[in-house]
């Protein structure tokens, strides 16, 4: 299990950005606040480290969505590797 | 608390965390929220503390959630000036730093080629027995990851304690120019501006410097200005193209040692238009050159020849447009266009650099070239008009430079060579007058030189003490410097570390460390800001802090009646009392964190270094409430400890005089100006020819930090960058038949190594240009790069040396 916080931006035009906020809120994977602006907060909880990699990369390549920033990573659920 | 309970917490506070950068983001004025302290019914609560990311020079701070004694989640900090909440990928995930599943938990001695685990009672012995032995022969060799306190311990240690200067650490590698480039033209060490310049800024110059990578937090806060609708433009001076670029209004691709004609093309440009601040010079600066080479050519000296204005005008005329174009192969109008630039009142310029500048056999002349132009054009304190040197370790500024963990310094800035400093450290030491030496050590590749010679071929090095660092991997030129060190019997090799890397595979004995939030630390980041953490969890096994180890042997050797280990009063070095005069054994690790702060009281010890060099630091107790500050720090008569922005400016600096405007209070020349120095453009050591065709830069990547031992076991940023390459021009691979994912031979005079080739990647170098990184220990792309240094700094250059790339078979 992944939970993290990300901050994503939206697209200047507004067509755009109202569809991609649905199609965030329909997301299971995420809990999506307010929009503030063209940004919007969500916590996003995953299987796993690389799955919640994978879904910010998904996020990124979305329509309507200018970038995506993790701003908060709970550690415990993860472990380290060995180089 | 419930799991479930627990992961219901952790994603509230995710989700506040992110609504609270979207406000930030949109503009939106909320308050700061400290973050949530989970439900008090729980026993084994979440709590929350602040520290400075283990990483690089910047100095985010980031807020970090313990549990169970655990660290369990990190994120930005709100209240943090530097970094307002954001991290990098780095950032976010340096908890993990701390579970590698092959942590060094126990002292290791090197026994019929295995390292075996023994007890810390005959570790400390050995390495007691090996200084006293020869302490003449014994070196330390540190890191700009030391804390404060660990550096200072260590500088007293063998400053103090064994009379000797025979002490480098890595900021050598990274720093040693720029901090050559600040003494030459400000007679002072560190910079004058600060990251604020960073929002005052119209125009952004990135010299050599890959920003969005290196220092993505500082990035972005001057991309995000463009987001919220203001103008700043970004120049980048650059020889590849990296993801910088991609965010730059003006990519100018240079050749590799271009940028001393390039900054010398502006100053002709200033110079020739007559845009210079005349009124600015005439009242603040000097002008100098270097004298002329020693009878046996041994380099002039950094103080320099007096020259007027006009015999800087005639020095600089060769520097026109067509011919600094023909050497740094920057188009001719864009030099008329920078200097135009420079030439202009109404714009505030921010230069930037790191590593491409400093890591240059010309590394302080191009420091020094650039602190010229602004001076010559009065962009500088000023909110916005700065150049600005950006360091590469979170404590490269706070330990090496102002604790002065370098084989020529003492702490707060002094000389070592300076008879009047060493007898300010002998006060402040409680020694007798004339302890200190005053023959400077040796710097770090000189140092792994005579370490890795044999004793009786002039290898007068025996042993070394390295901490917090990993110089088998590092140093240049490995095949003829530390990595010989395996075929030499009589050379003994102690490594404290956190976890296995390149220099401890080398080592004769390894101690565990602790490492970040498992100890109480300080860090001293590129604006001159120290910042303060208490320790936060237990490290693992038997992993101790690196100041108790330095400590714990220092009294090995006090007990042993080794002289220099007792100040002129009989007492140890490191003598700490209770508040009845009752010593307190901190050489036992059980009473270190027990009975006393012994981090508060080597950095109070400490403080009293930083008011001669005018880097005045409050007392500790007020880093422990503040997100750093930045020095000087001087109490106001209302007893306000309060920080500096601005150096050197009035209004800003609390040391110029009231209606100087400008006061270079430690001016070279002592009559309180700065100097512009002339320094002319000279072509580097080693240049490309039919044997080796091709330039070859090493650096850093975003998801790594330096030589990887810490990033590499985080699974996230390993898998997202898991292995080198070697990017190169797809003309020049088209040239030799490779693609991308082929393997190829890069090889120097020196060494070689595989590598896959990358096209199209994150960077993009020009024709006859390679680019790689140097985090992975396998292969060690230092066993190609060059060993050759700037004279004045010792800094390498790693930038920039002479390579084939041959296809493999």
């Amino acid at each position: 299990m992944a939970i993290s916080g990300i901050l994503i931006t939206l697209s200047h035009d507004s067509e755009r950005q109202r569809l991609a906020c649905e199609r965030l809120r329909r997301d299971q994977r995420l809990v999506v606040g307010e929009l503030l602006g063209r940004h919007v907060a969500a916590s996003a909880v995953t299987a796993s480290p690389d799955d919640d990699l994978a879904l910010v990369d998904e996020l990124r390549r979305a329509d309507g969505v200018d970038s995506v920033e993790i701003v908060f990573v709970a550690l415990d659920e993860h472990s380290g590797a060995e180089s | 608390m419930s799991t479930v309970d627990r992961r219901e917490f952790l994603k509230a506070s995710a989700l506040a965390a992110a609504t609270a950068a979207a406000a930030r983001a949109s503009g939106i004025s909320l308050p700061i929220l400290e973050p949530q302290a989970a439900p008090s019914s729980s026993a084994q609560a979440l709590r929350w503390d602040k520290a400075p990311c283990r990483f690089c020079g910047t100095g985010c701070h980031v807020m970090v959630g313990t549990e169970n004694g655990r660290v369990v989640a990190i994120q930005g900090d709100q209240k943090a000036e530097v970094n307002k909440g954001l991290l990098c990928v780095k950032g976010y995930h340096v908890g993990l730093a701390l579970y590698g599943r092959d942590r060094l938990t126990q002292p290791m001695l090197r026994t019929q080629g295995r390292l075996v685990p023994i007890s810390w009672d005959k570790a400390l012995d050995i390495v007691a027995d090996r200084i006293a032995a020869d302490p003449g022969r014994f070196a330390i060799y540190g890191s700009g990851q030391w804390t404060i306190g660990e550096g200072y311990a260590a500088n007293k240690f063998i400053k103090a304690g064994l009379g000797s200067n025979l002490i480098d650490a890595n900021p050598r590698l990274c720093m040693a120019s720029a901090v050559t480039g600040f003494i030459s033209t400000f007679g002072v060490d560190e910079p004058p501006g600060v990251y604020d310049d960073l929002d005052r800024c119209d125009v952004a110059i990135l010299w050599g410097n890959n920003m969005a990578e290196m220092h993505p937090v500082l990035f972005s806060r001057l991309v995000d200005r463009r987001a919220r609708g203001e103008k700043v433009v970004i120049i980048d001076l650059t020889t590849r193209r990296t993801r910088t670029s991609e965010l730059a209004d003006q990519v100018l691709f240079f050749k590799p040692q271009g940028d001393l004609a390039i900054a010398n093309g502006i100053a002709h440009q200033l110079v020739k238009n007559g845009t210079c601040d005349t009124a600015f010079v005439a009242a603040h600066c000097n002008f100098r050159r270097l004298g002329e080479p020693g009878a046996d050519g041994a380099q002039p000296d950094m103080l320099g020849v007096p020259m007027t204005f006009e015999e800087y005008a005639k020095a600089l005329e060769p520097y026109t447009p067509q011919r600094v174009e023909e050497l740094s192969g920057v188009p001719a109008e864009s030099i008329v266009m920078l200097g135009d630039l420079f030439g202009r009142r109404d714009r505030r310029i921010n230069s930037l650099w790191c590593m491409g500048m400093n890591q240059h056999t010309r590394g302080t002349a191009i420091n020094c070239l650039v602190h010229g132009i602004h001076l010559l054009s009065g962009h500088f304190g000023k909110p916005g008009d700065a150049a600005t040197s950006l360091t590469g370790q979170p404590s490269a500024c706070g330990t090496a430079r102002e604790v002065g963990t370098l084989c020529h310094l003492l702490p707060g800035g002094l000389s070592v060579t300076n008879p009047g400093h060493r007898a300010i450290a002998e006060k402040h030491w409680n020694l007798e007058p004339g302890r200190l030496s005053g023959r400077i050590g040796l710097h770090a590749v000189e140092l792994f030189k005579r370490f890795s010679t044999p004793t009786d071929q002039g290898g007068d090095i025996t042993t070394v003490w390295v901490q917090v660092t990993n110089p088998a991997h590092t140093i240049p030129d490995l095949n003829h410097s530390i990595r010989r060190k395996a075929q030499l019997a009589d050379k003994f090799l102690i490594v404290s570390d956190v976890y296995p890397t390149a220099t401890t595979e080398l080592a004769d004995l390894v101690l565990p460390s602790a490492m970040w939030v498992e100890k109480n630390g300080m860090y001293g980041n590129s604006e001159r800001r120290t910042q303060h953490w208490f320790k936060m969890v237990e490290p693992p096994g038997e992993a101790r802090d690196d100041a108790w180890q330095m400590i714990a042997v220092s009294r090995r050797l006090f007990d042993r009646g080794v002289p220099g280990m007792r100040d002129k009063d009989g007492r140890w070095l490191f003598h700490t009392a209770d508040s009845a005069g009752k010593e307190i054994p901190i050489w036992e690790w059980k009473r270190y964190y027990s009975d006393t702060v012994v981090d508060e009281r080597l950095f109070d010890e400490y403080r009293a270094f930083s008011r001669h060099k005018h880097k005045d630091l409050a007392p500790y107790r007020e880093y422990v409430k503040a997100r750093g500050l930045r020095w000087p720090v001087v109490q106001n008569s209302d007893g306000e400890w309060k920080e500096t922005r601005w150096r050197f400016t009035e209004g800003s600096d609390p040391y110029v005089a009231k209606g100087k405007g400008f006061q270079f209070y430690h001016s070279v020349t002592k009559d309180d100006r700065a100097l512009i120095w002339f320094r002319p453009y000279e072509p580097p050591p080693e240049v490309p020819d039919a044997e080796y065709p091709f330039w070859l830069c090493t650096g850093r990547v975003l998801e790594h930090w330096h030589s990887g031992t810490m990033t590499r076991r985080i699974p996230q940023l390993h898998r997202a960058m898991p292995k080198a390459y070697v990017e190169m021009n797809h003309l020049d691979a088209r040239a030799l038949g490779v693609r991308s994912g082929e393997m190829v031979t890069v090889r120097s005079r020196r060494g070689e190594v595989d590598l896959p080739v990358w096209l199209g990647g994150r960077g993009d170098p020009r024709p006859g240009e390679v680019f790689v990184p140097f985090f992975d220990e396998n292969p060690l792309i230092n066993r190609v790069t060059l060993a050759a240094y700037d004279p004045y700094s010792k800094q390498p250059d790693y930038k920039k040396c002479a390579v084939a790339v041959v296809p493999k078979a």
